[in-house]
């Protein structure tokens, strides 16, 4: 990969999240509402013209919108996401908590999901229009069809009735703290986000599968009296790919930008909660990080699907002669 | 000595309308050295053929009886697993389109070795064999083209590779299934010229499959025309080329432009459509299109007989043809 190519990416990726922290302040000065309303509540009411104002330049809320632009963005450059306007504690560390949960999340949920919709998107696609494809398409309509809400809080019922297991009761245990304990709290959550992630995973592997199972190279492969096996994942498998690679890339983002309501059915204190809380008390501090970092964590994961896709495939590589 | 015998073969396709018989009693056997041309229209049933040598018919597909016989070892009786080591071991193929034949996401080397490693080949072994095989279809530089992608190759490089992957494992038999039609014409005489040299070095057995009855002249000992899922005549090249036996191969003959033609009139074609295998007549189905047909022609399918150096499925001989060499 060449030195250029890199810079170019990393050039283009920059660009992108400044355009998305001018549009985040932007839309965020837009919304009705007011800060220190939303900080203080019912004693808003109670509050002097004077020291309404006197509050709204202690958190620089009087500066023009461009200079607060400019303050929070040089903050950014320095590592300074600002400070929660309604509990006082820089956005930096409420994102350091918050982020691991998620983090986690995600990748607990694809790593369930992914080999799960691989391996039954290549078992439908094996047989098209026979019984296994019918029954696998089938359950993964149904995967598709539940909303999340409704599969999160059907789990935690049975949980809660067969284990006596519940999540608010408890507080959240860190990967550091206990790590058997940890996974007992992760587990559920990334299993109901790997119902919906397995199925649409499946779908494209089925239809990526069966695109590249009717190449000619897969004659030629069998011809060459290949095993089956290897005919199907060295072959089919890695052709489709790409397709497969493009859709867990997406997904994988998706995750990453909080998994608002399994984290609030599961009571655990991810990204999406943060979020939330930040959109609820009009802290433009928190919405502001949290949403860069959403958006940055969807460029760097597209950046690894296109890193991914010129492994994958040859001909996305080096330009160069002819042999 | 028949390296090749296919005996009766019988294959069918499953339709909504129940199993469709697409080849209807084939026989045809090829020495060692011998190229065989199997021609005949799209649906005539001449890639059934190939594919059930190579046991690899699509999906709802299946040879409902007869033998194929390589050296004297029926394929048909072997299970799954034997037949798999035949492929390529006994039995390859070249392809038509060799620009979608290649798996374009490995490189050639690897793609020939791992045909060898699937016979039990070693790696490095299969290494040495796989550059001897890419230095013997014509190719410089083998290591460099065993590390190149077939994106990096010309059409004309990857057909030569395709074919240094067929017979790297010394198969008795090569099944060809319009290996040229998809090059241009310069480098198509080169392919058919490095086949038959191969077929010389290795005493190869070839199944030459193809519509091109140039192609056929120029490289096959003998030619089996088919017809609707049987061979209609087969017969040694030159008597097929100088009097064909059947009237279906004659007008096929007719249709072929020649540069030599003063008379630049519309090209002889056959009228009519090749017949519907859901309806096939009781009689022989070239009938309907026939010339030479006669009012018995219609009411039995005729057997093989031998005629001149012919065998030919026709009532009708030559010398009772009424307008010879035309057809429709």
């Amino acid at each position: 990969m060449s030195l250029r190519y890199l810079a170019g990416r990393v050039a283009g990726m920059a660009g992108t999240l400044l355009g998305v922290a001018v549009v985040v302040f932007v839309v965020l000065r837009a919304l009705p509402g007011d800060t220190i309303t939303a900080k203080l509540g019912t004693q808003a009411a109670t509050l002097t013209a004077e020291q309404r104002a006197a509050l709204r330049h202690f958190y620089g809320l009087d500066a023009s919108p461009v200079t607060q632009f400019f303050r929070w963005f040089g903050g950014l450059l320095r590592g300074d996401l600002g400070v929660s306007i309604d509990t006082g504690v820089p956005v930096t560390h409420l994102i350091g908590d918050a982020l691991p949960v998620t983090v986690e999340l995600a990748v607990l949920a694809m790593v369930i999901a992914v080999p799960i919709g691989v391996l039954f998107g290549m078992l439908a696609a094996s047989r098209p229009g026979g019984a296994r494809d019918f029954s696998v398409q089938g359950v993964g309509l149904l995967g598709l069809a539940l909303p999340e809400f409704v599969v999160a809080t059907v789990t935690v019922a049975w949980l809660a009735s067969a284990f006596a297991y519940s999540p608010s009761a408890g507080t959240y245990v860190s990967l550091g703290d206990s790590f058997s304990g940890n996974l007992r709290q992760m587990l559920y959550p990334a299993l109901v986000l790997a119902v919906g992630l397995a199925a649409t995973v499946m779908r494209t592997t089925r239809s990526a599968y069966l695109e590249a199972a009717g190449s000619d190279f897969v004659r030629t492969a069998r011809g060459k009296g290949l095993t089956e096996a290897r005919v199907r994942f060295r072959h089919i498998l890695h052709n489709a790919g790409i397709p497969i690679v493009t859709m867990v890339g997406i997904q994988f983002g998706y995750l990453l930008g909080g998994t608002l309501i399994v984290e609030q059915v599961f009571a655990l204190p991810g990204l999406g909660r943060l979020l939330l809380d930040g959109i609820l008390h009009q802290d433009y501090a928190i919405v502001q990080g949290v949403t860069l970092l959403v958006a940055a964590a969807f460029v760097v994961v597209n950046f690894a699907v296109d890193l991914v896709y010129r492994l994958l495939d040859p001909r996305t590589r080096s330009e160069g002669r002819r042999a | 000595m028949s390296v090749l015998e296919i005996v009766d073969l019988h294959a069918v396709v499953a339709t909504d309308g129940g199993e469709l018989p697409v080849v209807r009693g084939i026989s045809l056997s090829i020495d060692a050295g011998e190229i065989v041309g199997l021609v005949g229209e799209s649906g005539s049933g001449k890639s059934f053929t190939a594919l059930s040598v190579l046991g690899l018919l699509p999906d709802g597909a299946r040879v409902s009886g007869g033998r194929i016989l390589v050296d004297g070892e029926d394929l048909l009786s072997l299970r799954a697993a034997e037949r798999r080591t035949r492929r390529g071991g006994t039995v390859a193929m070249i392809y038509q389109d060799p620009m979608t034949a290649l798996n374009p996401l490995m490189t050639v080397g690897a793609q020939i070795a791992e045909g060898l490693r699937a016979h039990g080949v070693d790696g490095a072994e299969a290494k040495k064999r796989t550059l001897a095989a890419i230095e013997e279809v014509g190719l410089p530089r083998p290591e460099r083209i065993a590390r190149s992608y077939p994106h990096r190759l010309s059409g004309g490089q990857r057909q030569r590779v395709v074919i240094a992957s067929a017979l790297a494992l010394r198969p008795k038999v090569l099944i060809a299934d319009e290996p040229t039609t998809a090059l241009d014409v310069t480098i198509q005489q080169q392919i058919l010229a490095l086949v038959d040299e191969l077929r010389v070095a290795h005493d190869l057995a070839v199944l030459w499959i193809t519509h091109d009855l140039g192609v056929v002249a120029r490289i096959a000992n003998r030619v089996a025309v088919m017809y609707a899922g049987r061979i209609a005549e087969a017969a040694p090249t030159r008597s097929l080329f100088a009097a064909p036996q059947h009237p279906y191969s004659a007008a096929l003959l007719a249709s072929i432009p020649s540069p030599t033609d003063t008379v630049r009139g519309p090209l002889p074609q056959i009228g009519g459509a090749p017949p519907d295998l859901t309806a096939l007549p009781p009689g022989c189905p070239f009938e309907p299109r026939c010339a030479q047909r006669e009012p018995g022609c219609a009411a039995t399918e005729p057997d093989p007989v031998h005629r001149g150096d012919a065998d030919t499925a026709c009532f009708v001989p030559r010398e009772r043809w009424t307008t010879a060499e035309e057809a429709g």
